[in-house]
């Protein structure tokens, strides 16, 4: 042990005050009481996300459908009456399930992948 | 001994019961505060970097996956609190050039040399690059144990004593006069 290895080493113990442990505690407590996480609503999330389902499949079939016949008329493909409005529900339904994602806190996630 | 006491602590903050923390705060609470007093010389806000250490690793309990020891995770938790905070708040450092002239000056109390001198030498630790100051506070805060020091760091041993070997080196080099003036007494 050197002169450089003496000096670093006898570092003189600095002993906490006898208020550090109620002072952290009181963080804790706060922290404890601030951050209870809310559970993730998984079950609306999931129902929303299965409500999209058949109206994402049945926007498809018919933009398929729609796309196949306008290809063998030679004519520009036209959408049927009801194809707008499933194009609509289907966006607020995403918009509606991102939404509930944003909203959900680092904290609830961790908490429900532990 | 000390781990199976943590374990259970731990188990009992997880299970709902926060006052359970106060056994590790009351346990851990002298490394903590020392290590950050390592890390800013300053010891008030040694305390405040501890409590921010503590309340940190409350909320990441549930993370712990009981692996290490507590206390190393504990230390790796405090060691990113006080990295984090320090790159913020400047500490003041000690120029070299003040040491240097210090080693020309003549003390007329030897005792209070020796220690003004001693806490020079370890503030001047806090002017080296961040990854050789980590491991020689680590180092030398773990009584000279390399194991210790690179499980809190994270780091392979072998890469912990490569940087112990640069950061003492680079010391011994800038404190060259300032380490051996004064010090044939001691």
């Amino acid at each position: 042990m050197d002169a450089l290895d003496r000096l670093l080493t006898e570092a003189e113990p600095l002993t906490p005050t006898p208020r550090f442990t109620a002072s952290v505690m009181a963080a804790v407590r706060a922290e404890a009481a601030t951050t209870q996480p809310l559970p993730f609503p998984w079950q609306p999330a999931l129902a929303g996300l299965a409500a999209c389902l058949p109206i994402a499949a049945a926007a498809c079939w018919m933009a398929i459908g729609s796309a196949a016949s306008g290809g063998l008329s030679g004519a520009p493909p036209t959408f049927p009456p009801g194809f707008t409005w499933a194009v609509t529900s289907l966006a607020a339904c995403f918009a509606l399930v991102s939404t509930i994602l944003r909203r959900a806190d680092a904290g609830a996630l961790s908490g429900l992948s532990a | 001994m000390g781990d199976e006491a943590d374990r259970a602590a731990v188990q009992r903050v997880l299970e709902g019961e926060v006052d359970a923390f106060a056994e590790i705060v009351g346990r851990w609470q002298g490394p903590l505060v020392n290590l950050a007093h390592r890390f800013c010389h300053d010891p008030g806000l040694a305390e405040e970097l501890a409590q921010d250490a503590f309340v940190r690793a409350y909320r990441a309990l549930p993370r712990w996956r009981g692996e290490s020891r507590f206390s190393t995770w504990l230390f790796a938790v405090a060691l990113n609190v006080y990295r984090s905070r320090l790159r913020r708040v400047r500490v003041a450092e000690v120029p070299l050039d003040a040491l240097r002239g210090m080693a020309d000056s003549r003390f007329v109390d030897r005792e209070y040399e020796r220690r003004d001198r001693a806490e020079l030498v370890r503030r001047s630790v806090l002017s080296l690059p961040e990854k050789y100051r980590d491991a020689l506070v680590l180092f030398y805060f773990h009584d000279l144990d390399v194991a210790e020091a690179a499980r809190t760091l994270g780091l392979p041993e072998g890469t912990v004593k490569a940087q112990l070997h640069r950061g003492r080196a680079i010391l011994r080099r800038k404190l060259a006069g300032f380490l051996t003036g004064g010090d044939e007494e001691g």
